[in-house]
Order: C-alpha cells, then sequence, then structure tokens
C-alpha cells in the first residue's frame, strides 16, 4: 500500500470513528455554517432569511462597536452587527467580513456580517457537546453547543431576544 | 424507522395522495380533449400540461420514495414528449392503451397503503414496455398524418376578444359627469403654487418642535409656580400638534390625483394580453375617482400590471377548461379603488380564475427551507398564499415569464412596502385570486441638506437650518477656550459636527483652504453653528427607520435611501442641538483648519486594490495611519487604470478580485515599461505553496498571508520595498 | 433559509467545471478511501463511513465517460443530499459558491433527458455544466445499490 492510500485510509477511519447513533439522527437541525476567522460558526436555518453580498453600508455614530452599520435590503434598512465585537473577541489578521446573513425572529431582524458562509449542514443535537465553561470570553447563552466537527452553533432565540443587544438610547 | 419519522413519511405521503389526486384529474381531463374530434384547438397546450401533469406526478412520487409509480409516470411521460416534440401523433387505438396505463395509474395511487398490490413487478413492467413500445411504434410512419387541424382551427378561432365595453362604458362615462359637476365648485391652481403652500405647512413641524423643547427647558427650571403652566402649555401642546398635522395632511390631500389616471391604461393592457394568451376577458373597473397621492400612483404602476399579467396568464383559465369547470368562458377581472380610511386607501385586483395552487405553493416553500410541511398543516390558506411574495417561491404555474418585465412578486410586495402599504392575496380554492393592496394617501417626505463629514454622509432637515454660510478661519474666536462666529452681532457657539457625532474615518479636506463651510440651525431660539467639510445640495426623501435592532440611537432621526442607493442618516435636530451644547460647553478640542498635517505632496502615495469593502478599508485605515497616503480601487482593472494614470509608489493587491485578479494585475504592471519598477505587496487569502509561486512568477515583491496576517508585517514590507 | 437558492457550488474534474445547487449540499470534505460493493451499479465508486451511516461516493469521472482514474489524495468529496439519500461526488477541487445572474445562463432545460446538464453558465472565465443531484444516480441504479448494499450487509457479522 503506498502512501497515499495510506493518508486516504487515515482520513475514512477518522471519519468513522465519530459514530452519530441513529438515536441521535431522529432529529436533526438544519444549519447555516459561516466562517468568523478563525472559528467556524453555525446559526439554525430557520432563523436565517437571507444570505446577500455586503455591497455598501452606513455607519451609524453613536452606537455601539458591535453595530457595524445599516444597509439596503431592497428598500428595508437593516443593521448589521459584528459578532466579534459583540462577544468581545480579539481581531485577528484582516478578514473579508463580506457576506451577511439575514437573521429574523418575530419583529427582530438584523444582519450578521461573516466572512465566509460554508454552506448548510445537518446537525444533531444530541451530538453537540456543551461550551467550555469560557469559550473565548463569548457570553455562554447565546451558544447552543460545539458540534463533533467544532462548529460554534448559535442559540439562535436567545441571539434574537437579547434585550442587551437592542439599541434604544432614548 | 422510528415513530417520529414514520409519521413525518405518513405525511409526505398523505400530502402526496392529494397532490397525484389533482394531476390524475388534469391528465384525464387531458386525455378526454385530446381524444375530441375534430382536434382541439388547444392540442399543443393540452400536451404540453399532459406533459407537465406527468412530470410533475414523477416528482412527486420519486420524492416519497414510490419508484414504481416514478416509472409509470417515467414512461407515459415519455410518450408525451415525443407529442411535444412532434415526433409521434397520437391514433384513437393509442388513446386505449394512455386511458389502461392511466388506469393502472390510478389503482397503484389508491393502493399505496396496501402491502398487497394488484398491480405486481411483472405487471408493471409488462405495462410500461408496451407504453415504450407505443412510442417506438407509431412515430415515424404517423409522422406526415400530423394533425394540422389544431394549427387551423386555431387560426380561424382567434380568441374572442370581449373585453366588456359596457363597463367601460359606464367608467369613461364616470369621470367626465365628476368633472363637470367639480368644475362649477372647483378653480384651477397651478401645482407648483400648492407645492409652495405645502411646504410652508411643514415648516409649522418646527413649530411643533419648538413648542416641545420650550416645555423641556421649563421643566428643567423645577419652580413649583412654573408647574401649573407647564401642564397648561402640554395641553396647548397636544391641541397644536393636532392642528399642525390636520394642517399638512389636508394641504396634502389638495395635491391628490384619482386613480382614474392610471386606470386608464388597463383596458388595453388586458385586451392585449388576452390576445397573447387566448383567453376571453370581461373587465370592470369601480373607485378610478378615488384620490391618491401623485407619487404612490406612479410607484405603482409597475406592481398593478405586474398583478394584472398574472392573473391573465396564471389565473384565469382557457376558455374550454373554464367551461368544462362550469363557469362562463369568459373570465373577469375586477380592478376596485376603495377608500379604506381618511389616510388609507384599498386597491383590489381580483381574478375569477383557477386560483393558486397551494399544494404547490407549499412544496416550493418546504423546498426552500422556508416552512416544513408539519408548519404548513396548520397554516391557514391565507399564510399560504403569502408565501407566493418569498423570493424564489414559484409554483409550476408561476413561472412562465411573467417576470419578463424583471419583476416577480417579491418585488412587487418590496415596492408596496416601501411606498408604506400593505399587499395580502386570497385565494378560496376555485373562487380565483383576489390582491388587495392598501396604500397610504399621501407620502411622507421630508426635506434635507446633504452635507458630508470625512467620507461620511449626514442629511440635516431643512426645517431647522437658518443659513449655511462660508466661514475663514480669521473669523473663529475662542471665547474662555470655546470657539465662537459671530453672526449678525450675535455670538453663536462653533462645534464640528464630526466631533459631536463622533464621525471617524479618513479627513479629506484641501490643507490650503482658509475657509469652511458652517451650518447654523436654531431650534428655540437657540443658535448653534456646525462646520462641516461639504454641503453637497438637498434632498428630499422619505424617512425610514434603522430596523428593529436599532430603535432608537441618539442625534439620529432615521435615513433615507437616495437616488443612488446610498442610506444616508438623518439627524435629530432636538438632540442634535443639545448634544452640540454639551460639546461646546465642554470643548472636546476643536481644532481649527491649520491643525497638523504634512503636505500631502510630501507624502508615499500607496494604491490598496482589495474587491471586499472590509479588508480595503482596514487596508486603507493601517496604511494612512502610518503616514502614507492610501488611494483605493475596487478591483484589479480598477487598479490598473488608476496606475496608468496616477503617480504610485507602491501596490498592495487582493489575489482574489473579479475583473482582473491579483495574479494578473500584478503581470500587467511588470509587463508594462512605465510601471515595472511598482513594487507589488499581494496580500491574500490563498495558502498554498503553488499560489505563493504565482504570485512570485507574477513578479510580486511581497506577498502576505492574511490569516496570519500582522499590521507591524504589512507596514514593515512597505518600508522595505520604498 | 437561504432565500437565494439559485446559488450553486462550482467543482471542477479535469479542467471542466461543474456545478450543483448549494442547497442540497451538505459538506465537502477532503477524498477519503472508498470500500467497493459487489454488484453495485458501476458509476458508484464505493462507500464509506460517513458517522455512522454509509454513503456511497459517485464515479464522477465514469458518470461524465472521462478516463477513469483512482481516488487521489487531493481530490474532494462533496456530500450532498438528494431526496433520497446522501451522495459523495469526487472532484479535482471545489471552487466555491456561484450566484449565477439570469443573463449568465445561457441553458435551462427541466426536461429528464437522461444524464445532461440542467444548465449552462457563461462566466468571464469559461463556462460552468449545472447537473441536478437527482441525476446522478437513476432510480433503477439507486434499486440496485441499494439491493447490493443489502446483500453485502447480510454477510457481515
Amino acid at each position: 500500500m503506498n502512501l497515499d492510500q495510506k493518508i486516504l485510509r487515515a482520513r475514512a477511519k477518522e471519519i468513522s470513528r465519530h459514530k452519530i447513533k441513529q438515536d441521535d439522527m431522529a432529529e436533526s437541525l438544519s444549519v447555516v455554517e459561516f466562517l468568523l476567522i478563525p472559528e467556524r460558526y453555525g446559526i439554525e436555518s430557520k432563523y436565517v432569511s437571507e444570505v446577500l453580498s455586503l455591497r455598501e453600508m452606513t455607519p451609524i455614530p453613536g452606537t455601539p462597536a458591535f453595530v457595524a452599520g445599516v444597509m439596503n435590503v431592497r428598500g428595508k434598512i437593516v443593521s448589521i452587527l459584528n459578532l466579534k465585537l459583540l462577544f468581545n473577541l480579539k481581531e485577528r489578521g484582516i478578514t473579508e467580513l463580506n457576506k451577511i446573513i439575514l437573521v429574523r425572529m418575530d419583529r427582530m431582524e438584523f444582519g450578521i456580517v461573516t466572512d465566509a458562509i460554508a454552506g448548510t449542514l445537518k446537525v444533531y443535537p444530541n451530538t453537540l457537546s456543551a461550551p467550555p465553561a469560557n469559550l473565548h470570553g463569548i457570553n455562554a447563552e447565546y451558544i447552543q453547543g460545539i458540534t463533533p466537527d467544532g462548529i460554534i452553533l448559535l442559540n439562535g432565540e436567545n441571539l434574537l431576544t437579547n434585550k442587551t443587544i437592542i439599541v434604544n438610547q432614548k | 424507522m422510528d415513530k417520529k419519522q414514520e409519521a413525518f413519511l405518513l405525511e409526505l405521503i398523505n400530502d402526496f395522495k392529494i397532490e397525484a389526486a389533482e394531476h390524475q384529474q388534469a391528465i384525464v381531463n387531458c386525455l378526454l380533449e385530446l381524444e375530441k374530434k375534430p382536434p382541439s384547438p388547444d392540442y399543443k397546450e393540452l400536451v404540453e400540461t399532459t406533459f407537465r401533469e406527468f412530470h410533475n406526478l414523477k416528482g412527486s412520487a420519486r420524492a416519497v420514495n414510490l419508484l414504481d409509480i416514478e416509472r409509470l409516470c417515467q414512461s407515459l411521460e415519455g410518450v408525451f414528449h415525443k407529442l411535444k416534440q412532434g415526433s409521434l401523433t397520437l391514433l384513437p387505438s393509442s388513446f386505449d392503451m394512455l386511458y389502461k396505463a392511466n388506469d393502472s395509474l390510478n389503482v397503484m395511487l389508491s393502493e399505496i397503503d396496501k402491502t398487497h398490490k394488484s398491480i405486481g413487478a411483472n405487471a408493471l413492467t409488462q405495462l410500461i414496455q408496451e407504453v415504450e413500445t407505443m412510442q417506438k411504434s407509431i412515430g415515424i410512419t404517423q409522422k406526415m398524418n400530423f394533425p394540422t387541424p389544431p394549427l387551423v382551427s386555431a387560426a380561424n378561432n382567434i380568441a374572442p376578444l370581449s373585453v366588456n365595453e359596457t363597463t367601460l362604458d359606464f367608467n369613461t362615462a364616470k369621470f367626465p359627469i365628476n368633472e363637470t359637476q367639480a368644475a362649477k365648485d372647483t378653480v384651477r391652481v397651478a401645482t407648483s403654487k400648492l407645492d409652495i403652500l405645502l411646504r410652508q405647512a411643514e415648516e409649522f413641524i418646527t413649530v411643533k418642535a419648538t413648542m416641545a423643547f420650550y416645555i423641556q427647558e421649563i421643566k428643567k427650571k423645577k419652580h413649583d409656580d412654573l408647574c401649573m403652566l407647564v401642564k397648561d402649555m402640554e395641553q396647548f401642546q397636544v391641541g397644536l400638534s393636532r392642528m399642525v398635522d390636520n394642517l399638512l395632511f389636508d394641504i396634502k390631500t389638495t395635491l391628490l390625483h384619482p386613480f382614474s389616471s392610471l386606470l386608464a391604461i388597463v383596458p388595453k393592457i388586458v385586451r392585449d394580453l388576452g390576445k397573447e394568451y387566448n383567453k376571453e376577458i370581461q373587465l370592470s373597473i369601480r373607485g378610478g375617482e378615488i384620490e391618491i397621492d401623485r407619487r404612490i400612483l406612479e410607484e405603482i404602476k409597475d406592481p398593478l400590471i405586474h398583478l394584472i399579467r398574472n392573473c391573465i396568464d396564471h389565473g384565469i383559465e382557457i376558455p374550454d377548461i373554464r367551461q368544462k369547470k362550469g363557469k362562463s368562458a369568459t373570465g373577469l377581472i375586477e380592478i376596485s379603488v376603495k377608500q379604506e380610511s381618511g389616510k388609507n386607501v384599498e386597491l383590489c385586483i381580483h381574478d375569477d380564475g383557477a386560483g393558486i395552487n397551494k399544494t404547490k405553493v407549499i412544496s416550493a416553500a418546504v423546498k426552500m427551507g422556508i416552512t416544513s410541511m408539519e408548519a404548513a398543516a396548520h397554516m391557514s390558506d391565507r399564510d399560504i398564499c403569502g408565501f407566493i411574495f418569498r423570493s424564489g417561491i414559484s409554483t409550476s404555474q408561476f413561472i412562465t415569464d411573467i417576470s419578463g418585465r424583471g419583476l416577480g412578486m417579491a418585488i412587487v410586495a418590496d415596492k408596496i412596502a416601501n411606498l408604506g402599504g400593505t399587499i395580502m392575496v386570497e385565494s378560496p380554492t376555485d373562487e380565483g385570486t383576489t390582491f388587495t393592496i392598501t396604500l397610504p394617501v399621501t407620502l411622507a417626505t421630508f426635506r434635507g441638506i446633504l452635507v458630508r463629514i470625512n467620507e461620511s454622509f449626514f442629511i440635516v432637515p431643512t426645517n431647522s437650518i437658518e443659513s449655511a454660510v462660508r466661514v475663514h478661519q480669521d473669523e473663529v474666536r475662542s471665547v474662555e477656550s470655546k470657539k465662537m462666529i459671530l453672526m449678525h452681532g450675535e455670538s453663536i457657539a462653533l462645534v464640528r459636527l464630526g466631533d459631536v457625532l463622533s464621525v471617524v474615518g479618513r479627513k479629506i479636506r484641501n490643507k490650503d483652504e482658509k475657509t469652511f463651510p458652517v451650518l447654523i440651525l436654531s431650534l428655540a431660539q437657540k443658535r448653534i453653528a456646525l462646520m462641516i467639510d461639504e454641503v453637497l445640495g438637498e434632498h428630499e426623501g422619505l424617512v425610514k427607520d434603522l430596523g428593529p435592532q436599532l430603535i432608537h440611537v441618539r442625534n439620529i432621526a432615521g435615513v433615507t435611501v437616495m437616488g443612488n442607493g446610498r442610506v444616508v442618516p438623518i439627524l435629530q435636530i432636538h438632540e442634535l442641538m443639545e448634544s452640540a451644547i454639551h460639546a461646546a460647553e465642554a470643548d472636546i478640542g476643536l481644532e481649527t483648519a491649520d491643525e497638523a498635517g504634512v503636505k500631502e505632496s510630501e507624502l508615499l502615495s500607496i494604491l490598496v486594490a482589495d474587491d471586499s469593502i472590509t479588508s480595503r478599508s482596514l487596508l486603507r485605515d493601517i496604511i494612512e495611519s502610518s503616514g502614507f497616503l492610501v488611494k483605493t480601487a475596487v478591483d484589479g482593472l480598477e487598479a490598473f487604470q488608476f496606475l496608468q494614470n496616477e503617480k504610485f509608489d507602491l501596490l498592495v493587491s487582493d489575489v482574489e478580485m473579479p475583473k482582473m485578479n491579483g495574479f494578473e494585475l500584478t503581470a500587467r504592471i511588470k509587463e508594462d515599461t512605465n510601471l515595472s519598477e511598482i513594487p507589488v505587496v499581494l496580500v491574500t487569502a490563498l495558502e498554498s505553496a503553488d499560489d505563493r509561486q504565482k504570485g512570485m512568477d507574477a513578479g510580486a515583491n511581497a506577498y502576505i498571508i492574511k490569516s496570519s496576517f500582522e499590521q507591524s508585517n504589512l507596514i514593515e514590507t512597505i518600508r522595505r520595498l520604498i | 433559509m437561504i432565500k437565494e437558492s439559485n446559488q450553486i457550488l462550482c467543482f471542477t474534474i479535469e479542467n471542466i467545471r461543474f456545478a450543483i445547487s448549494l442547497a442540497c449540499v451538505d459538506r465537502v470534505i477532503r477524498a477519503l478511501e472508498v470500500t467497493p460493493i459487489p454488484n453495485a451499479p458501476l458509476v458508484i465508486l464505493g462507500v464509506f463511513d460517513y458517522h455512522g451511516s454509509v454513503v456511497p461516493v459517485i464515479n464522477m469521472r465514469h458518470r461524465l465517460k472521462m478516463a477513469d482514474q483512482p481516488v487521489r489524495i487531493n481530490d474532494v468529496f462533496i456530500l450532498a443530499d438528494t431526496s433520497k439519500r446522501k451522495l459523495a461526488l469526487v472532484a479535482d477541487r471545489a471552487d466555491g459558491i456561484v450566484n449565477p445572474s439570469s443573463n449568465e445562463l445561457i441553458k435551462a432545460s427541466d426536461i429528464d433527458s437522461g444524464f445532461e446538464a440542467k444548465g449552462v453558465l457563461r462566466r468571464d472565465d469559461g463556462i460552468i455544466l449545472i447537473y441536478d443531484i437527482e441525476q446522478f444516480l437513476s432510480s433503477q441504479e439507486e434499486l440496485d445499490f441499494q439491493a447490493a448494499i443489502d446483500k453485502h450487509c447480510k454477510y457481515e457479522p
């Protein structure tokens, strides 16, 4: 067996090692995976209304740093949040932050800047592991869990209903 | 399979059964029609419909894993595919075969749940073989017998046009009567004069605001004696607000136009489309005398045409089908306008056609992931129909090229939302489709001055601006460390708007300029002078809020969308005045125009090319803060054009860009005798050694990977190269 | 969910660019060892164990009538969901996501007539052939594969 075959075999072994039990498969969440370099995040697609390219954005002075600005989505104005700043993560490297995921629940709606949208995947809730007590300092209530692949699954409901992200300076 | 999955599959199968029954019915109808003598004028259409029905049934069967049904449909679809192409024609005997196959299909559909199937695998295979033999045997030989009658009869039988003249007469007759009646009680006034009146009335909004400001100020004094007075004033303020609002509203209503000016184009459209789709249509228009803002009428035209097209293309059935359904051969389209309340108008577009196929809408919505089959099962018809306004949702009945105008249902809904209106659709089974559009009678517009601070733009509402002047830097005085300017003998505090708002960004200003523009704002007899970079002109538009996450941002009243799509914040003058006064009191270090800075001509200039606005501005900020002059380009091609027209000392470029990527750009520069000396730094997300080699081959002087990027790294690299 | 359902995932095989709808793509992984299944349709290269479930790998070269070639370490597997199961497509590389505009689409057909591109996308940098994920395994092949895998599994302890 040559080296390439060995590598291929090792990969096959690795991917089969983590079994997802049939029970775990019963219920699956459809998740949109996105990249905020260097981490991979996911948010349930039921909260995602649209994925857009960031073309033009208007910063609004006086808003907290995590509000990157507002953009015009076919006549509707939506605010765009930078999760790295919301989560107090350290900026690393140059990031593209070129793609927007619009998330919504009930009346709340905003966009999230991302470096890239990786696509959608199925996540089995039973396979999620609890986030470490202090995952890069992200407030635990924003996180639903970590997938076996290491994707940080955001808690869409908590994110969208969290009062602290609403800006009301009246 | 666990219970949950089982239940889900069962549900899917139940949905499929409903859908299959509809396809079956349609197929039988088509076969009956096709068999008629002489051949139906709609021969082609019927073949097409049958083909689609089998095709759709096949797809649905596959989705629920009913592979036998899928196979049979596939073979039948094949027959109709050939019929469509004209490489096959139907003989009287072929109908027997088709009915037989279809009956079997029916049996199979009815036995989905049963374990014992009356049509076994062998019988099915035989049946499919028979169908396939039919495809071959009646092929070529019959080709010369292709029934031309359908075509001939279609030509003789041009769909009778019946836009109901009486209904139209009734309507056209109605307007002149109104006009003559009205003539006695009206005077002609030029709209320009009315516009002036409207503007003057709008000024009263400032009066309202001033009043509110005074009351707030008095409240701060906290004098017991003033308490009662404040209460009285507050009451007066409520009354005043109402009066101002009413005055504005009444003036706006004098500027309204009747709907008839828009609806006049409808009969022609209906007539033309009726011809195009071979449908007989009677049109009825009511309520053309109802009035609405002229601007709304202009905006609503395209959505209205789109909806009418939809009614004709997808709603109204062709006469034969209508008659089969027991309807009159002539379809009906009713357009009615109603005054909903003083402030809203309701526009209804109704057709008595086939209505929206909810099953298809649901399956399209499920496919898009907008809803699930389970959720859809509990939805009202109205909610289901509402899905057609989501972009990407189209049932097969909703795809023909109604979007020839590039206007889908989602865009219709967006346009109406932009006007502050709503659209709803109802389509009870077999009762046609009704679109109900609610529109405001007038548009809430405002006017303001567009100003620039650094690279940001803002709109200052016109009604708060007393004047805009240019001030020479020598006119600025310092009084107790505050900056003041003298206007008409009065000292006015001068603040930089950028400081009040804490606007960040690059300063774009000509250093040699000794004067700068200032806006004098006045509110409640308080004045303040705002120093800005540039006044760009006046803008009139709609105020939009900042979305649900930004409920209220201090100093910002909302945003407006400019003609070019740029979103610009509108300043909230009350708050801005307060903030500005605080800023002036605190004197947050307003520097006059001669602030420190090296002459631009002495700076080295660097071109940054990156298609991502985020990394573009990040790169620019980093490089600029190290004392370089930076210009940016959005792609390689633009960068190359800049390089040819201006002198740059170095290029920092992304690799993956549209039009011309970083490798190509580098290669072009190195090939160009005038540019080849310019150092190129590639900054890229591509990490492979291969790409690094590619970059070097193209002639790049340095290669920096984005993910392992350090600011100091880049600056060091730049310094090393120039 | 993602509204821009016309987004497609592009990939390359032998310098020819292909695409499938992004909506059906689960993820893209690096190539790994594939276990052949006796009696399975020729188009199925074999299967692998993906977190405990058996995923068939489509031999794209066979499907596209190109010269056969064993899986190489730099190949990628595109995991995609058909209405029936998850499949893996072998490609030389995945190129990324494209959001085609209608004027780039030069042909689109919704008629099933065997295995042919559903659409052709004309881009500045060449042509992309768009396929429907459902096409890669016909219903007959689907049945044959299931039969082969059932049989195969029976022999396993």
